[in-house]
């Protein structure tokens, strides 16, 4: 199963969509999940999950914003799909009738 | 993105090299913040390799014990040779050590030395393998151990009493520039082969190193007979298993680095397709 910051890049990568790669994912999840992200949690999680199958990474085009250097694209496998929707669907049973409203 | 940044990206794989200045930049960090990410992606990358046995196996076994007994052959060659070379500097004559004659003498050091030079190529090479990434961690203990490792056994064993200098000094002193003489013999020992073991592919050498191992421990065993032989019984020899324990403990990667040899070459044997007749 994967872990919480597996299901952040995983999930966010699928949300940018043809716009996924490095410091696109980075600043999303600092964006959606309000918390810092080092490019050395992000690049080590993203091999891993390259590993498992659960992405495809590969050399996207240069731009002039990064000093014209290439990208790291990332798009999600099947398999990967499928991982991230046993998360969603665990941690939604796990949660269900519960508030966690502090009081 | 500064220089500093770019410098120390090169630790990391050739793609990446490229990728996360290009990340580092796109986001708009300072360039401390930058070599602070870069650092630790290095970091993080460096961890996950001694999560693996291959690294600890490289360290331990090969550039360790290997690298220990690699430095006591090292350290009798370099007196036995240098009390050749300083006679013959001084006074013109070789130095007749009682034992063995000039000619044996010679013999061994040249035997000896030529062993010393494919055991340190063969052990870089097989480093290489295992190491992997973390090649330049256990290159540098390999040659820290090379260098050291035989002055602090003799100082532990009380071989060597330190009089003048302070320990630390005879024990790490080696590791320092040495003299002209020193210095050729760790370029002709050490530099050379150890670029050749890393960089280099050398099939053929493995044979020939096996031969210099053989050739350099029946020669250990018969300087220990003609002791024997020639102090009248005085200075008995060892046994045979402590005088070829240092040969079979230095040289043993050779014979890892053979059997992956003879198994790689029946797996190419194998995926090989045959001809249709």
């Amino acid at each position: 199963m994967l872990g919480e910051f597996e299901y952040l890049v995983v999930s966010t990568a699928a949300r940018l969509g043809n716009n996924a790669y490095g410091a696109a994912i980075k600043q999303e999840i600092e964006r959606t999940a309000k918390r810092s992200c080092s490019i050395g949690a992000l690049y080590t999680t993203i091999d891993r999950l390259e590993s498992k199958g659960l992405i495809e990474t590969w050399m996207g085009e240069a731009t002039a914003a990064r000093g014209g250097r290439a990208k790291r694209m990332v798009r999600i496998t099947g398999k990967g799909a499928r991982e991230a929707a046993a998360f969603y669907r665990t941690v939604t049973r796990a949660t269900r009738g519960l508030s966690w409203e502090v009081k | 993105m500064n220089r500093l940044v770019q410098f120390t990206a090169l630790a990391l794989e050739p793609r990446e090299r490229e990728i996360v200045p290009g990340d580092l930049a796109e986001c708009g960090l300072s360039d401390l913040r930058a070599f602070s990410e870069v650092l630790a992606l290095i970091a993080r990358r460096q961890v996950l390799i001694w999560t693996s046995w291959r690294p600890w196996f490289a360290l331990i076994c090969v550039g360790g014990i290997s690298g220990f007994y690699l430095s006591l052959m090292f350290r009798g060659l370099r007196s036995r040779m240098f009390v050749q070379m300083s006679a013959w500097q001084r006074y013109g004559v070789h130095y007749n050590v009682g034992v063995a004659s000039f000619r044996d003498d010679v013999i061994q050091i040249c035997c000896l030395a030529a062993a010393i030079f494919c055991w340190t190529a063969v052990i870089a090479s097989v480093l290489r393998r295992f190491s992997g990434r973390a090649l330049w961690l256990t290159g540098l203990f390999f040659y820290v151990v090379i260098h050291v490792s035989a002055a602090v056994w003799a100082l532990l064993s009380g071989a060597i009493v330190i009089r003048a200098n302070p320990p630390w000094w005879t024990a790490f002193g080696p590791v320092l520039p040495p003299d002209l003489a020193s210095a050729c013999l760790l370029v002709f020992l050490f530099v050379i082969p150890i670029l050749c073991g890393v960089f280099g592919k050398f099939p053929a050498m493995i044979p020939v190193t096996i031969l210099c191992t053989i050739v350099a421990a029946l020669l250990g065993e018969y300087h220990a007979h003609d002791l024997e032989r020639l102090s009248g019984g005085a200075f008995p020899p060892a046994h045979w298993t402590a005088i070829v324990a240092p040969y079979v403990l230095v040289s043993w990667p050779v014979f890892l680095a053979r059997s992956r040899q003879r198994r790689r070459g029946l797996n190419s044997a194998v995926d090989q397709p045959r001809s249709c007749e």
